[in-house]
């Protein structure tokens, strides 16, 4: 099912950022799939310089 | 005496030769360079221009100029000027205004549990600016800077904040935008209290994992760390209030910075007049209050003057709208009464407003030379 593929998107959007519903809103899968992408490059960036619990756990990067 | 000599003797309450002048140069730079600020902001060598020039007409400074180059707040860091984390309008080339929070309310007062779950990578804004970018413009900074660091050096100006630490509230107070915050104390006190407990081993580790960095490379001997709070003031909370959610932090602050051998200066923004007493607990003649211009500071003098020293505090609307007679007659009664005996850095309250007149400035640090002479 095409809707399958962008539900699964979405819930890990959701899963990775606040602002799930502003960045998924109106994109195609192929853009979800980029910013999903993105998100997890800049978290992985991130907690690499400031490894602190306030950042966040590393299972979801 | 060099500069920093004279503001580590001020720290210490020890008499130097004068009282030292520390007007706090970043975005007013650019117009003293009189360039728009956003050229200055996103112009790493333009803002080392404006240093540079900042120091030629700011001959007398104590402390050494930011410059408005507006790389902190690309900086992925726990901090209210974090443009990862907050809502900032930042100004463009060209445009002649300053960086601009826009206060929303991000979380929910029911969303705390969320924030400890996920931890603030979770709130990362869709806008957020990029590592790239972010370590273009350290780069930028560092290189376009290096003039600017030398003239510094050179002179022997005081830094006044090789790192900084917030306290939780305000971190607090931005996720949850003032009217959500405010209403937490009464709604969800133990919560507050909880993400408070939370954020703030964080918040100081992250602090003096900069200053040691700062340190290692700068060699300097007075690594100071800026702890900046606003939220937990009486312009906004009771002291009642204060010393429960924000009073404990701030002992837990200030303690790990003087433990680790760093000096803290203590940015209060917000009227802290009734919280003043409060921060006699602190160690004596290791901590420097650089306080708001809504605060007595003549109160601050007979509550602290005998313990710490104290920075501040020439009102931002006198530097900006005022005649250089007025401001002069303001920093003579500021010197004469809170410079008594030492311990007095005179400044303007937080930071140099952008559109401070020139004249102004000077008449600040003329009125040092003129009366502050010990």
């Amino acid at each position: 099912m095409p809707g399958d593929k962008r539900d699964q998107l979405v819930a890990e959007l959701q899963r990775l950022n606040f602002y799930w519903r502003e960045l998924s809103e109106g994109r195609s899968e192929g853009e979800l799939e980029k910013i999903i992408t993105e998100l997890k490059q800049a978290r992985a960036t991130l907690k690499s310089i400031f490894n602190y619990r306030i950042m966040g756990g590393v299972e979801e990067q | 005496m060099l500069p920093k000599e004279r503001v580590r003797k001020v720290i210490k309450l020890e008499k130097p030769d004068k009282v030292p002048v520390a007007p706090q140069v970043n975005e007013h730079a650019a117009k003293v360079l009189a360039v728009p600020l956003g050229d200055v902001f996103n112009d790493a060598d333009l803002a080392a221009r404006a240093v540079l020039k900042s120091y030629e007409v700011y001959q007398g400074a104590d402390m050494s100029f930011g410059g408005g180059y507006g790389f902190i707040y690309y900086a992925p860091y726990a901090d209210a000027h974090s443009t990862w984390f907050f809502r900032w309008h930042l100004p463009k080339p060209g445009e002649d205004q300053v960086p601009q929070m826009l206060e929303d309310q991000i979380i929910s007062g029911d969303q705390y549990d969320l924030l400890m779950e996920k931890g603030l990578l979770h709130f990362i804004r869709p806008d957020h600016p990029g590592m790239d970018q972010f370590i273009n413009m350290l780069l930028k900074n560092s290189q376009a800077m290096a003039p600017a660091e030398k003239a510094a050096r050179e002179r022997g100006l005081f830094h006044y904040a090789m790192s900084l630490i917030n306290l939780p509230t305000d971190l607090i107070a931005n996720l949850r935008g003032l009217n959500g915050y405010l209403t937490d104390f009464y709604d969800r006190p133990e919560k507050l209290r909880q993400v408070c407990d939370w954020l703030v081993d964080d918040l100081i580790e992250m602090g003096l994992n900069l200053a040691r960095q700062v340190a290692a490379g700068r060699g300097d001997d007075c690594v100071t760390v800026l702890i900046g709070a606003n939220r937990a003031s009486a312009s906004y909370i009771s002291p009642k209030m204060f010393e429960e959610f924000a009073w404990p932090y701030f002992q837990k602050e200030v303690g790990a910075v003087i433990a680790a051998g760093f000096t803290p200066v203590i940015h209060l923004d917000g009227n802290w007049t009734p919280m003043a007493k409060y921060f006699r607990a602190f160690p004596a003649r290791k901590c420097l209050y650089h306080i708001d211009d809504q605060n007595d500071i003549f109160q601050w003098k007979k509550i602290l003057g005998d313990h710490s020293a104290l920075m501040g505090n020439v009102p931002a609307p006198l530097l900006s709208f005022g005649a250089p007679e007025e401001v002069d007659a303001h920093c003579k009664k500021l010197i004469e009464v809170i410079g008594e005996g030492g311990g007095f850095i005179l400044a303007n309250a937080c930071s140099l407003p952008y559109d401070a007149k020139v004249e102004n400035v000077r008449a600040m640090i003329r009125a040092g030379e003129k009366y502050g002479v010990y």
